[in-house]
């Protein structure tokens, strides 16, 4: 089974480096190399003073990627600064989400991640002057296909992805943080009541909805290839922010934004992979709230998700991996968009976009 | 179906391991590779490649069990594991400066050899080798370091494509090549096994001394000419895969080669024992 996770031992237990054999270095490696957490590595064990107990070969790997992370997080901050700036004008200060976010907070989570587009949430009646603003510097929609258009506008939580003419780099920009159509609806005046302004330029949510915005995101999103780097976030964001009052802050926000259940879910795998210890009457609170699942479902989720959630490498998976990511899949379709409108989706995704793929290809041929 | 063992080789100056089960892959690196089957050691890349699809088949490339790429048709596979293992360390390897140039040493001073590809530089830098006298580097990729100008050398098999082939084979004498490779993306290609005195001295680098810019234009006369510091500066930019990653490191380990070496353009007609003389003469005089 899948008890072979190097890496999370490692991201637990810095510590645990010191009884490490040449043959789980050599794993080890493999699998932070999978789950692209080489340079989180890199940070964790410079923290504790252990980054002479990787075998001197080795050493370049950690080294590198951490170079290359410091170059990636200068290259987001730039683009932090060219966002606001672009949006002055509106007089609206956009809140920074994820990967940005754990950077401008510094979060523990930040250090050494590597990701690959900034993400902005903004109030849904500021978004026209928005979109003005952001296509007079540069940035333009990355496809201009009339469906997906109308496919993000009406039933998504973000505007088509937007990447910028000249620097080529990608803005995701929200007016919720989950899809409209979906079966959990959340309230963005909540949540951009409970913004953060850290700067006069920008806010971030507060670090409850920063959890609870990462856990829904992987949970909900159906893509699990980076699935472990993303648990490992909520992990050291946890980590670095619990204390009594953050553990019932978190529980009864979840509860108000009506995502007890993927809190749950998300805590499940936490404790499982890396022994998080969660408060007893934060998990009973959780599993008693309404809309809360049975045990069995409870069960079952945890059984996917931690399969779903480990770094893609061999040492790691089990028969059932590939299952569980196809059924997460399967589900995240089912969470995002009602039965109806996921048929018409599917529809058009097989069927008439490759025909019109295949027209528009023809025509140009002959054009 | 039984699990296949992973074999484990020097590429360079890292190390491989790679599991694999298709013939011309095992044969390939028999011929280019010192191989072993220990387990015992660290592998920097834990690489497969496999074999997808019944009818018209393809080789399927994976680092740590993530596909870089786009599968290729069955029979280019070595080819494949040779643009992977260079595509390995110019994907993650930042603790030098990467640059696309072949590299060869004679006497203590290194040669850079920057080109793109039809440049001549893989024919000039195996004549230079297999006949010159020169000690091989690299064929595609120079690593200066970033403390001090030196380069390390990373000697790999010579890739060579299309006529330069037939050219090399019969230019140089006593060389081990792999079977030729055609209809691949550049063409036919077949590898060089990097001589015996490379791979034995894959930790002894060297400064560098001279830049040359290879041109191979037919039925012109050979011509060499000098190039300005600032302007090599800028083209070995544009020649490098790690430039903008390293920042203020980059530019102190690029600026400091500069200080080390001469520069020149050369344009040459294919007739590689006058290159070869040529290159003698320059590295005599730096």
């Amino acid at each position: 089974m899948f008890n072979r996770s190097l890496v999370a031992q490692l991201i637990r237990k810095p510590e645990s480096a010191q009884s490490f054999t040449k043959g789980d270095w050599d794993l080890l490696l493999q699998q932070a190399y999978s789950a692209g957490v080489l340079a989180r590595l890199y940070w964790l064990l410079e923290r504790s003073n252990l980054i002479s107990q990787v075998p001197q070969q080795l050493q370049w790997h950690f080294q590198s990627a951490w170079c290359f992370a410091q170059t990636h997080q200068k290259g987001v901050l730039r683009e932090v600064q060219y966002i606001c700036q672009a949006l002055k004008m509106s007089g609206v200060a956009p809140v920074f989400l994820k990967g940005a976010a754990y950077i401008l907070c510094q979060d523990d989570s930040y250090h050494g991640r590597v990701f690959s587009d900034v993400d902005i949430f903004v109030p849904k009646e500021a978004l026209a002057n928005i979109e003005q603003l952001l296509g007079w510097h540069g940035w333009q929609f990355a496809e201009k296909d009339e469906y997906d258009d109308k496919y993000y506008r009406q039933w998504m939580h973000e505007l088509p992805p937007m990447i910028h003419a000249e620097r080529g780099t990608a803005l995701d920009v929200h007016h919720n943080l989950l899809p409209l159509i979906g079966r959990i609806k959340l309230n963005a005046d909540l949540l951009h009541q409970g913004a953060q302004r850290i700067s006069s330029d920008y806010k971030v949510l507060a670090v409850q909805d920063r959890v609870l915005h990462s856990a829904a995101h992987l949970l909900l999103n159906g893509e699990f290839e980076h699935g472990f780097r993303d648990i490992s976030d909520i992990y050291l964001l946890i980590i670095q922010h619990q204390s009594t009052d953050f553990w019932s802050q978190l529980s009864q926000r979840a509860i108000e934004l009506g995502l007890n259940r993927i809190l749950l879910y998300c805590l499940d795998v936490l404790i499982d992979q890396f022994a998080l210890s969660v408060p007893a009457e934060v998990l009973a609170n959780l599993s008693q709230s309404p809309n809360s699942p049975n045990a069995r479902l409870r069960n079952l989720m945890k059984f996917l998700h931690t399969r779903a959630l480990q770094p893609a490498h061999p040492s790691c998976t089990d028969s059932w991996s590939d299952w569980a990511v196809f059924i997460l899949f399967l589900r995240s379709h089912w969470m995002k968009m009602p039965v109806s409108t996921l048929l018409l989706h599917l529809t058009r995704k097989a069927w008439i976009k490759p025909l019109l793929d295949w027209y528009k290809s023809r025509h140009q041929a002959n054009a | 179906m039984s699990r296949e063992s992973a074999v484990f080789f020097r590429a360079g100056r890292f190390t491989a391991s790679l599991t694999t089960s298709i013939p011309s892959v095992l044969a390939g690196i028999k011929q280019l590779y010192p191989i072993s089957n220990r387990q015992d050691d660290f592998a920097d890349f834990h690489i497969a490649l496999k074999k997808r699809r019944w009818y018209s088949p393809q080789v399927l490339f994976s680092l740590n069990n993530r596909q870089p790429f786009s599968p290729l048709p069955y029979g280019q596979a070595l080819p494949l594991l040779e643009w992977g293992l260079n595509w390995c360390v110019t994907q993650h390897y930042h603790q030098a400066l990467v640059m696309h140039a072949a590299v060869v040493e004679k006497a203590g001073k290194a040669l850079i050899l920057p080109g793109s590809p039809g440049s001549g530089k893989s024919t000039l830098c195996a004549a230079l080798v297999s006949a010159g006298g020169w000690r091989l580097f690299s064929d595609e990729l120079a690593l200066v370091a970033l403390d001090t100008p030196w380069l390390e050398p990373n000697p790999r098999p010579i890739s060579l494509k299309n006529r330069s082939i037939d050219i090399i084979k019969e230019f140089s004498c006593g060389q081990i090549f792999t079977e030729s490779v055609k209809d691949t993306l550049k063409g036919t290609v077949a590898h060089m096994c990097p001589p015996q005195n490379a791979t034995s001295q894959w930790q002894q680098g060297a400064e560098p001394a001279l830049i040359i810019f290879p041109k191979y234009q037919q039925g012109v006369k050979s011509n060499l000419q000098p190039v300005s510091a600032g302007a090599a500066f800028m083209r070995l930019v544009e020649n490098s895969f790690n430039y903008h990653i390293l920042g203020a490191a980059g530019f102190r380990a690029m600026a400091g080669l500069m200080d080390k070496v001469r520069c020149f353009d050369y344009v040459y007609d294919g007739n590689l024992e006058h290159a070869i003389g040529q290159c003698d003469e320059l590295v005599a005089n730096v």
